[in-house]
């Protein structure tokens, strides 16, 4: 008898175990229509409204600041969350779950959720590769907007289907980035440099001036491969325009062409020359911000998202200027590598799709823009925003860029997401002088 | 019935009883281990197994899988970097499996001898061991900075020839990798050590003592043969640790940089599957690594069965 009931309890034990994550939610069944009988499941993480129950929008974020890890601003007080918040109260019985996802790991779960589709509603990418690889995945939002509502955008072209102007749009933008040198006024003062360089050839000359008056010219982080991109970018937007380079992406512009094998070699010319820090290959970007505010280097590559934490510190000795042409006769040489750089799309599988649409609308409209600026210091794609909300000159001169309309999209946002991380990976190790640029472009060609 | 035959028939009752004790026993034991034992199988198991099947075909972590036979195999030898990979790998097993082996051995044989402060020393060394490797990787990684400590003093030193970017090239950043690894593991591998020196008899150490045995002399000649067994366990473990314990080290310290030159096979699967999203050929990998680790172990044990 015991002995029986020890098995009882050894078995049960068995059951609960393969019965625990089997499943989350319970289904119920609605009411028979039209002679069908209909089940619905009511798990949590994409409920509809039924029979005056909740709306949830689930909304997987990455690109919004939803708190300040400063602590200056409460979360409460940043525009996201206020936004997010009016938008609730707007509309009765819906309820936004936001879920600040980890910019690592977010790729891994969304693939995961589209095998399932039980992913979010809404969802916040990279503008790019990063959001088109999704697309099959990724509400066609152009029967959602009007004429207008589609060219309020800067740059939406990258948030098309395969970047092609007459692609559905896949994704509304949240801001838009330029592609900075940033540099230390004292020490161009210092050094009597007087004009800002437009060329590569002129850059390299301020470079000397700078390294004659003991004055280092650069402090370059790119251990990712950043600046090597951002870089090389602009200079093939100067060299091929801005609709042939999405060409890189079908590589109907192969990486073997002669426009891109120069732009590695003029980069590759900043090197060797005693015009950086010696750790650039193992020093990122992002670090590099902070060891140029504090004097190391004249001159730092960086995107207008620096704005925000150069500016503060080094106040009126910040100036920026574009990063300058390859040559001066190169046919697009006032061009730059402009374009967004997260954006939100509504899933597929979303059973709030109107609802999602809406509520991207509203995160992506120019009052949220506009505001979003005060606390992130980003430029706004949407080109409603009163612009007198940008008081910042840092940021005036980088939108008044944009404002041209004279901009590109960079190509390692059209290329494979492997090709594109080869890049990165061996970037760093070309301007170390350990791989030739041919070298480079070989193994991205092979893998694109 | 006779007092035998009563006798008898009460010991082949009690035989009997044994026999379903036992039998009621084993069926316990299999029933509470049975929850474990299915999570396993089916949590590690079968995702074991799975990426064997996976490893023939073009999944990318999706939807998408057709069957693709060798090709993975054969991308994978045909690819220059995989043999950098696995230069990287052969580089920290041959300089890190002897550091993380003999290091704390030495160590524990001080410690052993109950020196002044050995307990001190004691909980002292197994300090890194509770540190997360991301903030060992991250203090290492700070260390040799270009404009690190360790830089500071040696041009302070007046040896700014060796103020060089440590982390910059993969002949200087691996052994900086192992030395990370064995920062943060030798206090684990002394208490090992240290526990199986006290399994050794002490009058053995007193007999060799009164013959006129110095320390050096016991150490090799009674405490490394008394804990011969754990050494050999301690290399097995360090040969594992080489394959499949780095990639932490190495996404901290390096990110497998620059280029491939620090890049270890944990880390190209890394890359390959959740980076690239070719999961696929990061399971081919998976497969090479486990059968690597595999024969590597088998042809220790060999060699260890053979000296015995």
């Amino acid at each position: 008898m015991k002995k029986k009931w020890a098995l009882l309890v050894a078995a049960s034990m068995i059951l609960s175990t393969l019965l625990t994550g089997c499943g989350s939610g319970e289904e119920v069944k609605l009411p028979e229509t039209d002679g069908e009988q209909t089940t619905q499941s009511t798990e949590s993480e994409v409920s509809t409204s039924q029979m005056g129950e909740e709306t949830t929008l689930v909304f997987w974020s990455i690109g919004l600041k939803l708190k300040d890890d400063s602590g200056i601003k409460m979360p409460e007080e940043l525009a996201a969350n206020r936004y997010i918040a009016k938008f609730e109260e707007d509309h009765p019985g819906v309820k936004v779950e936001v879920i600040d996802q980890p910019v690592d790991g977010i790729h891994d779960l969304f693939k995961a959720a589209n095998v399932s589709e039980e992913g979010p509603d809404v969802i916040g990418l990279w503008s790019g590769t990063a959001t088109n690889e999704y697309q099959d995945y990724l509400l066609a939002l152009d029967e959602y907007m009007t004429e207008d509502e589609m060219n309020m955008y800067t740059g939406i072209n990258l948030c098309k289907k395969d970047f092609k102007e007459d692609g559905e749009i896949i994704a509304l933008p949240y801001n838009v980035t330029t592609y900075n040198i940033f540099y230390n006024k004292e020490y161009f003062d210092k050094a009597g440099i007087v004009e800002l360089p437009t060329t590569f050839e002129g850059l390299l000359a301020v470079c000397e001036q700078l390294k004659a008056a003991d004055i280092q010219p650069f402090l370059i982080g790119d251990s990712s491969g950043e600046s090597t991109t951002w870089v090389t970018s602009e200079f093939m937007i100067d060299q091929v325009g801005t609709e042939k380079i999405v060409d890189f992406g079908t590589q109907a512009l192969p990486f073997s062409c002669e426009e891109y094998k120069k732009s590695l070699e003029t980069w590759c010319g900043l090197f060797g020359q005693d015009y950086t820090n010696k750790d650039f290959a193992t020093l990122s970007a992002w670090d590099s911000i902070q060891r140029f505010v504090t004097g190391e280097g004249a001159m730092n590559i960086n995107g207008s998202w620096a704005i925000g934490e150069m500016e503060p510190i080094m106040g009126e000795n910040l100036g920026t200027f574009k990063i300058p042409a390859i040559s001066g006769d190169a046919p697009y040489a006032d061009y730059i590598v402009s374009q967004p750089g997260a954006n939100v799309s509504v899933t597929t599988y979303s059973d709030n799709k109107e609802l999602a649409v809406e509520f991207i609308k509203y995160m992506t409209s120019a009052e949220f823009e506009g505001e979003a600026h005060l606390d992130t210091g980003d430029l706004p794609a949407n080109n409603q925003v009163d612009v007198s909300i940008i008081t910042n000159p840092i940021s005036q001169t980088a939108y008044s860029w944009v404002k041209e309309n004279k901009a590109g999209i960079g190509y390692d946002s059209v290329i494979s997401v492997e090709a594109a991380n080869e890049l990165y990976k061996l970037a760093p190790t070309m301007i170390s002088g350990k791989l030739t640029p041919d070298e480079l472009m070989q193994k991205l060609g092979s893998i694109q | 019935m006779t007092t035998i035959a009563k006798k008898e028939e009460g010991g082949k009752r009690a035989v009997q009883k044994g026999r379903n004790e036992k039998s009621a026993q084993r069926i316990w034991g299999y029933a509470f281990v049975a929850p474990a034992l299915i999570i396993l199988c089916v949590f590690m198991l079968l995702p074991i197994l799975q990426i064997f099947y996976y490893s023939l075909t073009n999944w990318n972590g999706g939807l998408k899988s057709d069957f693709i036979g060798l090709k993975n195999y054969i991308d994978i030898f045909k690819n220059p970097d995989f043999f950098t990979v696995l230069k990287n790998n052969l580089v920290i097993l041959l300089l890190g499996v002897p550091v993380w082996t003999i290091f704390p051995l030495l160590i524990a044989m001080i410690i052993y001898e109950e020196i002044k402060g050995y307990k001190f020393f004691k909980t002292v060394y197994f300090f890194p061991s509770v540190l997360s490797i991301v903030i060992v990787g991250t203090l290492f990684k700070t260390f040799f900075g270009y404009v690190g400590p360790v830089n500071m003093l040696l041009r302070n030193m007046g040896l700014d020839h060796l103020a060089i970017e440590w982390l910059a090239e993969g002949r200087t950043s691996l052994p900086i990798i192992v030395l990370a690894v064995n920062w943060a593991g030798f206090g684990s591998a002394v208490l090992i050590y240290l526990a199986a020196m006290s399994a050794i008899d002490p009058g053995i150490h007193e007999a060799a003592q009164l013959d006129g045995a110095n320390w050096l002399q016991k150490s090799l000649y009674v405490t490394l043969p008394g804990i011969k067994n754990v050494v050999q366990f301690t290399i097995v473990l360090n040969i594992i640790h080489a394959f499949s314990q780095m990639f932490s080290y190495v996404l901290v310290m390096t990110n497998g940089g620059p280029g491939y030159e620090s890049t270890v096979l944990e880390y190209f699967i890394y890359l390959k599957g959740f980076r690239a999203g070719d999961m696929g050929y990061a399971s081919a990998l998976s497969v090479i690594l486990f059968v690597l680790v595999c024969v590597i172990n088998l042809l220790q044990s060999l060699i260890g069965r053979k000296e015995d």
